[in-house]
């Protein structure tokens, strides 16, 4: 993917860059307002990665011109300020994610995949396929039936939903925040070890002894579904 | 409910002042104008019976009988009375029957058999009575006066209270419309400001000064949330620095013991990060800071999936959480109130024992456990920052969960009490504060 960094401070912006350079992307960086907007309206970018306050032209303002130019190149805004309330300004600005500083590596590294993903605009709504497939596992969103095999896993309503956001994003690595924020829709501080207790539930239904198991542990940062473990 | 206050009594109070003030200024005038017409009354009659008694000494009995029938045929004031009297006899004059005097000797009131009449009774030489009387205008005077009297009293409270409530009216308004602004400010938005009119009278003045302070309030917290935002960059950056050696680390390890350890540092260094937002978010809510995204939600709903994202917890230790909750529609804002119920039942999961209740109804949620009791010390510093209750000290967690609940409880109007359960705790949120703090 080509990528473009808009971070003022050169740590994180070298070793953002750098670490994007080994996961196999092309990244442009730069650490000033009006240079990244001029990048960003003239350079064909697949992601724009965005820091909030930046010299010159803030982050928010940059997002905001881009859209109200058209251009809807997928926004990761990075921020110190991780409040609720700045967090919607800078969603709200048409970012299409926002992580707060200091975020892990790992954490960067499966939004921008997951954003990479993501269809665009229109399309996005129509994509939504009535039925997933990974592996052996069948979901069915209108009757809201799940089966892995023969077998039929009942599900609570939140479980269906875990699983869902999982096979939705089959092979990507997905950490607890995205878990989070995708599943249950709110904006807070966890407590950090409920959601492992939600995904053991899950895969006490949908890992049985004998299966091969779809739900892998990624340690240190997330989960991931799929039938290869890595 | 309307409010009936100060501008109420105003309109009704001022348009009764005046009123009385012009019927207390009526009374003098009232008495000037009595004894003027008095005195008129008398000059008039003196003179004529002077010149009547002129007439009787020059022209005998005859010619006072003949000037009293001409002053009665020719009628030339119809008020005029005349009467000549000898022993019992009327023997000239337009009275019928002989009045009966009221009082006094010189000057008589008399009662006609058609109303009464003022003037005075000469004893003449040979012992004839005269009389000379005027019917009194004082009693038409006084009718005309009371009803004049009563439509001016009227005319005056109704033109004043139609004033006053005209005046009251736009004051209200003025005054609602700077209570609103207010409020909005109290909620968050400093970058409000209070109307001015283009009167630019002393409410204006008032609230131009309240908007000066507001401009000083606004620049104060600007500043403290430049600080919050500076200390939240420069204390994270070494903390962002640190975790992402420890990542780097991670994936290097030469063994599951070295990356166990690991792990348990970068969520020990998580539970720090998490510290230290909350108290970001505290400090905000408590100063004002914090603009609140209102919306239209359901708290039932909320509530229920706060339950729901938490149950696992409580079922790992073998607990159960209980509920009972309706769908209460609220204006507020939903990460701030999942996040508080998240604080209240995570709390109760943490550091109490047995069941976990958890209630909603229109007024109130509530969590309770039936952990021990704690004493009334406590249980008045809960919800204070850093503040921790003893049996809370020997579990994980942060003391600033409750202090967040509270303050979010109070952003949104409403109160937060905890109390002895005999026994346990019940940590009760109030949606509307008991007192209006406006």
């Amino acid at each position: 993917m080509r990528l473009l960094i808009v971070e003022d401070d050169r740590h994180t912006r070298e070793f953002v860059e750098r670490a994007l350079r080994e996961a196999g992307h092309t990244v442009d960086a730069v650490g000033d307002g009006r240079q990244g907007l001029i990048l960003a309206t003239s350079e064909p970018f697949e992601l724009l990665i965005l820091d909030r306050m930046l010299p010159n032209v803030d982050g928010l303002t940059i997002v905001r011109t881009l859209r109200a130019s058209n251009i809807d190149t997928p926004v990761l805004i990075l921020s110190a300020l991780g409040d609720v309330d700045d967090r919607v300004a800078g969603l709200r600005a048409g970012g299409d994610d926002y992580l707060v500083k200091p975020f892990a590596l790992s954490e960067l590294l499966a939004r921008i995949d997951v954003l990479g993903r993501r269809p665009r605009g229109a399309a996005a709504a129509s994509s939504e396929p009535m039925h997933l497939r990974v592996a052996d596992i069948e979901l069915d969103r209108l009757k809201r039936t799940v089966r892995r095999g023969a077998r039929k896993i009942d599900l609570q309503p939140k479980e269906f939903q875990l699983l869902e956001y999982l096979m939705r994003h089959s092979g990507q690595v997905i950490t607890r925040t995205m878990l989070l924020e995708g599943v249950w829709d709110y904006h807070f501080d966890p407590k950090t070890n409920v959601i492992d207790v939600h995904i053991s539930n899950l895969r006490g239904k949908v890992d049985h002894a004998g299966e091969p198991p779809l739900i892998h542990t990624v340690r240190g940062v997330g989960y991931r579904f799929g039938i290869d473990a890595a | 409910m309307k409010r009936r206050g100060a501008l109420f009594r105003f309109a009704v109070g001022v348009p009764l002042i005046g009123a009385l003030i012009a019927g207390a200024l009526f009374v003098p005038i009232y008495r000037e104008a009595v004894s003027h017409i008095r005195t008129e009354l008398r000059t008039s009659v003196e003179r004529d019976s002077w010149d009547l008694e002129v007439e009787f000494h020059e022209g005998g009995i005859e010619a006072l009988k003949a000037a009293i029938a001409k002053r009665t045929e020719r009628d030339l004031d119809p008020r005029a009375i005349y009467g000549l009297r000898d022993g019992a006899d009327i023997i000239a004059g337009n009275v019928r029957n002989w009045p009966l005097t009221r009082k006094g000797d010189a000057w008589r009131q008399f009662d006609l058999t058609d109303g009464n009449a003022e003037g005075q009774i000469v004893r003449l030489f040979g012992g004839r009575e005269l009389l000379v009387a005027r019917r009194s205008p004082l009693q038409t005077f006084d009718q005309h006066l009371a009803t004049q009297l009563a439509l001016a009293v009227l005319a005056v409270f109704a033109l004043s209270f139609g004033a006053t409530l005209l005046m009251s009216r736009r004051l209200r308004q003025r005054v609602r419309r700077l209570g609103r602004a207010a409020d909005a400010i109290r909620h968050g938005d400093l970058t409000r400001r209070l109307e001015l009119s283009p009167a630019r009278d002393e409410i204006d003045g008032l609230a131009e000064r309240f908007n000066q302070t507001f401009a000083d309030l606004e620049r104060t917290v600007d500043g403290m949330k430049q600080v919050g935002g500076h200390l939240a960059h420069d204390l994270r950056r070494p903390l962002q620095g640190l975790k992402r050696r420890l990542e780097s680390l991670l994936q290097r390890a030469p063994d599951r013991a070295t990356e166990n350890a690991l792990i348990e540092c970068i969520h020990e260094l998580d539970e720090l990060l998490e510290t230290f937002s909350a108290l970001l978010r505290l400090g905000k809510l408590e100063a004002g800071g914090y603009a609140l995204h209102r919306e239209r939600i359901d708290l039932g709903k909320i509530v229920g999936d706060a339950i729901e994202f938490l149950a696992p917890l409580a079922e790992q230790t073998g607990r159960r959480l209980l509920q009972e909750i309706v769908s209460v529609p609220y204006d507020g804002d939903r990460h701030l109130w999942f996040q508080l119920a998240q604080n209240l039942i995570g709390n109760a999961i943490a550091h109490g024992r047995g069941d976990i209740e958890v209630r909603l109804d229109a007024e109130e949620f509530s969590v309770r456990d039936y952990g021990p009791n704690l004493d009334v010390g406590t249980l008045l510093q809960m919800g204070q920052p850093y503040f921790r209750a003893d049996r809370a000290r020997s579990t994980p967690g942060i003391g600033i969960g409750m202090a967040l609940a509270r303050a979010i409880a109070e952003a949104h109007g409403g109160e937060m009490l905890c109390e002895n359960a005999n026994t346990g705790l019940r940590v009760r949120v109030r949606l509307k504060a008991a007192e209006s703090k406006r």
